[in-house]
């Protein structure tokens, strides 16, 4: 018997900066939550893919573009709590692209536009928490960052994974 | 005695933004399976439009519209340590059911393409 399942919860994203509260429901059968991913879907009307702001000025950088690491610019910043646990239970930032994928790696300067991140991405894991529940419901709030740095509405679907362990 | 084995399974993708089921049967011989890992013959389209639904025995391991790419790994990633662990779950009726959907994605213009659904499985060698 699996003892371990994941839920999955949408959200709707549409408007410059916009700011939203949810309930997300978990089944009768849930003893603890074990850990969160996040995910974002585009829509067909969205901009270009968000890599954050425009990159510096590599010429008057004396590190080498090689070793620089890059600060990932989060789509959104989302934060949940469990109303029997006082608190934020997890609190992060939503990105999208991993600018950093590159790193210290010399084969990518032979092969520039031939690899990307679906090629030499690292293995993902979830975020890993220990929350017991007693009570089926998590409130979350989200917000937009994506949006505000294209200073324009995207359109986008939030994916929250819940990792959850069942009783026995 | 028992040892490792690695199973492959392939779905076509013929058409766009749809859902691909298939049910695959695993081996008589298999007593747990330890993990999974999805690839393709264009890793560029499975990682910006897919998502899937992944059930064994069925239950379901990975919801509806679970993003494909969670599933994958990189080239970077040392091939001992690529296979998403699922902690040796029982094959039970053996039943492996896929349910691949394609997403739309400006980023990726849509050709036909191939997943395949790697398992890390233990079986049994006694007859």
């Amino acid at each position: 018997m699996i003892k371990e399942e994941i839920i999955l919860h949408r959200e709707y994203i549409q408007k410059l900066g916009e700011q939203k509260h949810f309930k997300m429901e978990l089944p009768q059968d849930v003893k603890r939550i074990i850990g969160i991913e996040t995910g974002v879907f585009r829509y067909a009307s969205s901009n270009a893919l968000f890599g954050g702001n425009p990159a510096e000025d590599l010429q008057s950088d004396p590190l080498d573009p090689l070793f620089k690491i890059s600060f990932n610019d989060p789509v959104g910043r989302l934060t949940l709590q469990t109303q029997n646990f006082p608190g934020v239970i997890y609190e992060a930032d939503v990105t999208q692209t991993e600018k950093n994928w590159k790193w210290a790696d010399f084969t990518q300067t032979l092969y520039d536009g031939l690899f990307d991140q679906f090629s030499h991405d690292r293995k993902r894991h979830e975020n890993t928490i220990m929350i017991d529940v007693c009570k089926q419901t998590i409130e979350g709030f989200y917000k937009d960052c994506w949006g505000e740095h294209q200073s324009d509405h995207v359109e986008y679907e939030l994916l929250i994974y819940l990792w959850i362990e069942k009783k026995a | 005695m028992s040892k490792r084995i690695k199973k492959r399974f392939d779905i076509p993708v013929i058409d766009q933004s749809a859902v691909n089921s298939k049910t695959f049967e695993l081996d008589k011989n298999i007593i747990s399976v330890h993990g999974i890992l999805l690839t393709s013959d264009r890793d560029d389209l499975l990682y910006y439009r897919g998502s899937n639904k992944i059930e064994l025995n069925r239950q379901e391991i990975f919801p509806e519209g679970y993003e494909s790419k969670l599933l994958m790994t990189g080239l970077n990633v040392s091939p001992n340590d690529r296979f998403y662990n699922l902690g040796g779950i029982a094959p039970g009726n053996g039943k492996l059911k896929i349910d691949y959907m394609d997403n739309y994605n400006e980023l990726v213009a849509f050709v036909v393409y191939r997943i395949s659904i790697y398992l890390d499985c233990e079986i049994s060698e006694e007859v």
